[in-house]
């Protein structure tokens, strides 16, 4: 139970902003803690009322009613994990594809709901009642079978996210925001372009990137990009951190890693000027193999968003 | 000493932590609006509410001849779910109407403890073995219902659709109805569920006492406060602080402007101006302070502001003009609005033609 608390706060926590590929492993763990909790209970909570002798049944509802209680509190811990997920820490993006909850929410969100009734079922039965013969309904029940079946689940959810991982198409998000709401340039226009590149709808590796770009009709000019020229009389409106455009801040490196992160930046002779970034994905096990990610923004001189993925 | 001790272990360590964590945010909360905008009336009103909701929990509720059937009880439940739905279902557009849905959920919601005598979260004493198995069993099928809730409504859109994503940051009655769900779901299921017959009171109710009285006068209070500030809104006239200092360079003079106009009282947004303009006898320009960024709210409580217009040019005389146009809509009535304007003009002489 206290290895499934401090799992599951370094899942929730917004501290670190990055589990670097960690997340799938504290998943699991917690998922593997659930099906020794449920082999431990006589996987009591999902049980039906006809499988149930009258202590057993009670036991049960009143795991849910634990349950439920520890469901709120980890809700409320919660809310100040995203607030400071989304505005603390100082390399957090203030603008992108919207992304509020994140695959960690999500993912510490419903593993919390599989969790806890099994787990205040193990709290509250009482010693005796663990042993094989005081175990509710345990005459009309094996309890292996349930077990075997959740952890062939854990075993699957983690086949399927390794396929993800090496097989599945690359998830592309974008979002396309002109005038710009953070650039203010008395010389021309600004837009912003954010775009992520995602595997396993966000449960694995994501590659992110955010350019602010401005443009005159004679070329355009990225504004994020310390390296590159600067147009005279531009400045951020808005008050927050806005990374460079290289800055790995706008990655997401909780359920995977990315590696030989490259950022190329280049503005041709029509003045339209060109962002490709790369990267290498992986789960992180070092017996499997990397994909590339990628993602290209072209913008013209006009405005005109000739690439974006 | 003891029996009080006895009294907090009745509730369960589950039900103290969640109540303990309730109380140091709603303190942290308080303590953040008091410290952004000290000695408002708004800080004075959340703590006032904070007082009424404790008030109102101790004070024991019958259901009343109404909410004592079991078929009132569902009518309410059903009211309370149309409600979660439209809360989900509102677009970005008609987000303003929110904080009307949420003081609807709020009265729905002490009408729900009233029918079901708060039974899901009463301590542990204060209920016999067949009302803790009812209402046992009564989370154990809220629980379903709120993780089918997060399943379907939050995590698989999130994992099937980029636009859901943008949909759970910035619609905020997903959020609403989770609320809801987390606080109140059990009882919503109690009062379902509990069979057409005269209730077992779970705490002797008193007779109309003056505590009773000063109670519903409270929660009268609490809800009409906004709701009249909110009405009144476009009526009470616009108060304006201004202030100008004239600077000398060696080249030319400026002027550093600041002005104020606030707009309602209580449910009131501020919307300033705060801008160096100078001059040279041939035009005038600005040195800072109208730009896109500038057109914003000093602050608001209570009001949603939506920026209509903001520009700056010179005119052809040497003018420079700068307009802010506004419209800010009461968040418990966003139908009540009122636009704002506020105009700068400045020759190139320095003659002030506009200031609020």
């Amino acid at each position: 139970m206290v290895a499934a608390c401090i799992l599951w706060l370094l899942l929730a926590s917004p501290v670190p902003t990055s589990l670097d590929g960690w997340g799938t492993g504290l998943l699991l763990g917690l998922l593997a803690i659930w099906v020794v909790l449920g082999a431990g209970s006589g996987w009591v909570v999902f049980r039906r009322n006809q499988r149930l002798d009258e202590f057993a049944s009670e036991l049960r509802d009143r795991s849910y009613r634990v349950g439920f209680r520890l469901v709120v509190l980890g809700f409320l811990l919660l809310v100040p994990a995203l607030v400071v997920g989304a505005y603390g820490g100082g390399t957090t993006v203030s603008w992108g594809v919207p992304d509020p909850v994140g695959a960690r929410g999500v993912a510490a969100v419903v593993v919390l709901l599989v969790l806890l009734p099994t787990a205040a079922a193990a709290w509250l039965m009482p010693p005796q009642a663990s042993r094989n013969e005081g175990r509710p309904g345990s005459k009309r029940f094996y309890p292996a079978l349930p077990t075997a079946l959740a952890a062939l689940l854990v075993v699957g959810v983690s086949c399927a996210w390794v396929i993800g991982v090496q097989v599945a198409s690359v998830g592309t998000a974008t979002l396309v925001t002109v005038p710009d709401p953070q650039l203010e340039w008395s010389g021309g226009q600004c837009g912003g372009y954010a775009a992520v590149a995602e595997l396993d709808r966000g449960f694995g590796p994501g590659l992110g990137m955010a350019a602010h770009v401005c443009w005159n009709g004679r070329r355009a000019y990225l504004a994020n990009y310390p390296q590159g020229p600067s147009p005279a009389g531009l400045f951020f409106a808005t008050s927050g951190v806005v990374p460079p455009l290289c800055s790995p801040a706008t990655d997401a490196t909780d359920f995977g890693t990315l590696t030989r992160r490259r950022c190329s930046v280049w503005v041709d002779g029509q003045g339209s000027v060109h962002i490709l970034v790369r990267a290498l994905a992986s789960t992180g096990l070092p017996f499997l193999g990397n994909r590339h990610l990628l993602i290209y923004l072209e913008v013209t001189r006009d405005g005109r968003v000739v690439h974006l993925t | 000493m003891n029996q009080a001790l006895g009294r907090l272990r009745s509730y369960g360590l589950p039900n103290l932590l969640t109540g303990a964590v309730i109380a140091v945010f709603l303190g942290m909360f308080v303590a953040l609006v008091a410290a952004v905008e000290p000695a408002t009336w708004l800080t004075a009103y959340l703590v006032f509410c904070l007082v009424t909701v404790l008030v109102v929990r101790v004070v024991p509720v019958e259901p009343g001849a109404i909410l004592r059937r079991q078929a009132s009880r569902r009518a309410l439940v059903i009211v309370i779910a149309g409600a979660c739905a439209a809360a989900v279902a509102l677009s970005s557009s008609q987000e303003s109407y929110s904080t009307l849905l949420v003081l609807f959920l709020v009265f729905v919601d002490v009408l729900l403890g009233r029918a079901t005598q708060r039974l899901a979260t009463a301590a542990g004493e204060a209920v016999d073995e067949w009302q803790e198995s009812l209402r046992n069993r009564a989370h154990r099928i809220a629980y379903w219902i709120l993780a089918a809730f997060i399943v379907g409504v939050i995590a698989l859109p999130y994992v099937f659709s980029d636009q859901a994503r943008g949909w759970l940051g910035s619609g905020v009655g997903v959020w609403i109805v989770l609320a809801e769900l987390v606080f109140f779901l059990p009882a919503m299921v109690i009062a379902w569920s509990h069979p057409d017959a005269p209730l077992e009171l779970v705490r002797p109710a008193t007779a109309q006492t003056w505590f009773r009285r000063t109670t519903t006068a409270m929660v009268g209070l609490a809800v009409s406060v906004p709701l009249l500030s909110g009405s009144a809104f476009p009526f009470i006239p616009i108060s304006t602080q201004r202030s100008i200092t004239r600077l000398e360079t060696s080249t030319s003079q400026c002027y550093s402007m600041r002005a104020n106009e606030t707009v309602g009282w209580f449910v009131q947004a501020e919307f300033p101006i705060n801008a160096t303009v100078c001059w040279n006898g041939r035009r005038a320009w600005e040195l800072g302070g109208m730009n896109r960024s500038d057109c914003n709210p000093a602050g608001s409580q209570g009001v949603v502001v939506q920026t209509l217009s903001c520009s700056r040019r010179l005119a052809a005389d040497g003018t420079l003009w700068f307009s802010y146009m506004a419209r800010a809509s009461s968040a418990v009535l966003p139908f009540v609005s009122r636009v704002v304007t506020l105009t700068v003009a400045v020759s190139k002489t320095g003659r002030l033609i506009r200031f609020p």
